[in-house]
């Protein structure tokens, strides 16, 4: 990026005002960097005349409506950028049939777009991660986790195509932070968040600041405005947001610490959580037994602890068998 | 940079519309289709047509940053037919005429709009259809950033040409399909 781009000459015509949004919606969403001199140059060009600011609304409402094609591709996540295109393409053929336009173009595309990478960051069974964004923003990746960003460390823009992670985001009003999962995204406002996804279920925590959960599919859809101690839970169409008192909130982030904790959880469900770290995988045996209340806190990584626990406080019976245990009366 | 505070300042106080800014994608944009197809028959096209929606849009603008029109249409005709008004008299060979067809236009936009809430599918094929209408070397590069969500770098690095070239490719790509996407009227599925 040069420098000349940066003084973008007085616009008169709707043509120059047109052109000079464009560019700038250009900049604001492709650049690797964006400085404060740039946000400063920035304004100073939204404010020089109303008239810039509506043909950049203009502009960047048809830029986010184009994320739809973005979202098609989300639906479909791929960690290795390759073998995408194949899959995109048989879904929608399998679906419906008005996709198929849309797979021509994608056929159009394939001869760039085969060979394409993009940047994952991902963890194996039990690992952690720390990602530092080049604008300082700070992503901890959970137990087998995956996001892609676009370009490496510089981008604004990431899917998340599973697990968990804890997002500390710089904010920049102009320029928002936006995770993608499936077919919503997670718009920052100044934020930190955790992000949870799997088997269709996405969970969001907010921490600090605020953020907005909204569909990509329908960009006038209701969005979610999350504050701190909301969580929200989204599957399929629906939304549920609850609110928790700090302590709790901090529960569900022990993951960060290398720790699990439970507060009267289902026997059944500390299995569950103990199995997203470990290879070594806890099935817990009858009704009876899936439902016995556990609370405290355990590291994440460390089943015998929970196993010596099962079988000397609680009385059950543990039995290994291969990388399965079984617990039960 | 001396006025980076004061700049700041004024950008705050544009950038802090949240209303004004989704009034004006779900209300105004959605209305550019009618619009330019009445300024069309007023006998202003292309670029004209293009200065007055600005101007449209721009008055609009600093109406709602002082009470949201509701509903937006009859406000955005009165504001493009003064408009009209006033260039027919700075232009007095085409004044009686276009101030004639005026009122019979009038009629036609109160009409309501041909569908204006589609489903996400139609919308898919809209954008489709939109992006077919751009130049081919205007809709690679925009389709390997939004559906691919390459950098600029590996676009250029793809397509085998600079990194301003491939901005000025999205740029071009972004205005064409934004005219393509309002001229045709048709807003994003709303509630179903």
């Amino acid at each position: 990026m040069t420098r000349e781009s940066y003084s973008l000459s007085e616009a008169k015509s709707s043509c120059d005002t047109n052109a000079s949004a464009a560019r700038w919606l250009v900049r604001q969403h492709t650049s690797l960097e964006w400085r404060d001199t740039d946000q400063a140059a920035f304004d100073n060009w939204l404010t020089e005349s109303p008239a810039n600011i509506t043909a950049y609304w203009r502009l960047e409402a048809a830029w986010v409506r184009a994320d739809r094609l973005a979202a098609l591709r989300g639906q479909f996540p791929d960690t290795d950028g390759q073998g995408r295109y194949g899959r995109i393409v048989s879904a929608i053929w399998s679906g419906v049939a008005v996709f198929v336009v849309l797979a021509l173009v994608l056929v159009g595309a394939d001869i760039y777009l085969r060979s394409t990478k993009t940047f994952t960051y991902a963890t194996a069974l039990g690992g952690q991660k720390t990602i530092k964004l080049a604008d300082g923003s700070k992503i901890e990746l959970n137990t087998n986790t995956s996001v892609r960003f676009a370009t490496n460390g510089a981008s604004r823009e990431v899917w998340f195509d599973r697990g968990e992670a804890y997002f500390e985001i710089k904010h920049n009003a102009v320029h928002p932070f936006v995770v993608i999962v499936d077919n919503r995204r997670i718009v920052d406002m100044g934020t930190a968040f955790s992000v949870r996804h799997d088997s269709g279920e996405l969970q969001v925590v907010l921490t600090q600041g605020r953020a907005r959960l909204e569909s990509i599919e329908n960009a006038h859809g209701k969005a979610v405005v999350l504050i701190p101690g909301d969580i929200a839970l989204a599957s399929g169409n629906l939304i549920s947001l609850i609110h928790k008192p700090s302590a709790k909130v901090a529960d569900m982030l022990a993951w960060r610490q290398g720790l699990l904790a439970f507060d009267n959880t289902p026997l059944s469900d500390v299995a569950a959580e103990f199995n997203r770290y470990n290879r070594e995988k806890l099935v817990v045996v009858g009704s009876n037994v899936r439902d016995i209340g556990v609370g405290g806190h355990f590291r994440a990584m460390n089943v015998e602890a929970f196993k010596r626990i099962a079988h000397n406080v609680l009385g059950l019976h543990v039995e290994s068998r291969g990388d399965e245990t079984i617990i039960s009366r | 940079m001396d006025d980076a505070p004061e700049s700041l300042r004024k950008a705050n106080e544009a950038l802090h519309l949240p209303e004004v800014k989704a009034w004006f994608v779900r209300e105004v944009l959605t209305l550019e289709g009618a619009l330019l197809q009445f300024l069309r028959k007023s006998g202003y096209a292309d670029a004209d047509a293009e200065d007055i929606r600005q101007e449209v849009y721009m008055r609009l603008f600093l109406a709602a940053r002082k009470h949201i029109p509701n509903p937006t249409r009859p406000l955005m005709f009165k504001i493009a037919r003064d408009l009209l008004v006033d260039r027919a008299r700075r232009q007095q060979i085409v004044a009686i005429e276009a101030i004639e067809n005026l009122d019979a236009i009038d009629v036609a936009i109160d009409e309501p709009g041909s569908d204006r809430t589609v489903i996400a599918r139609e919308e898919l094929r809209l954008l489709q259809a939109a992006l077919n209408k751009l130049p081919k070397r205007y809709r690679d590069p925009f389709v390997m950033r939004k559906v691919q969500g390459l950098s600029v770098r590996e676009i250029a690095a793809r397509l085998g040409v600079a990194e301003k070239t491939v901005e000025m490719h999205l740029t071009e790509s972004i205005r064409a399909l934004a005219d393509v996407l309002y001229r045709d009227g048709i807003e994003l599925g709303g509630a179903p």
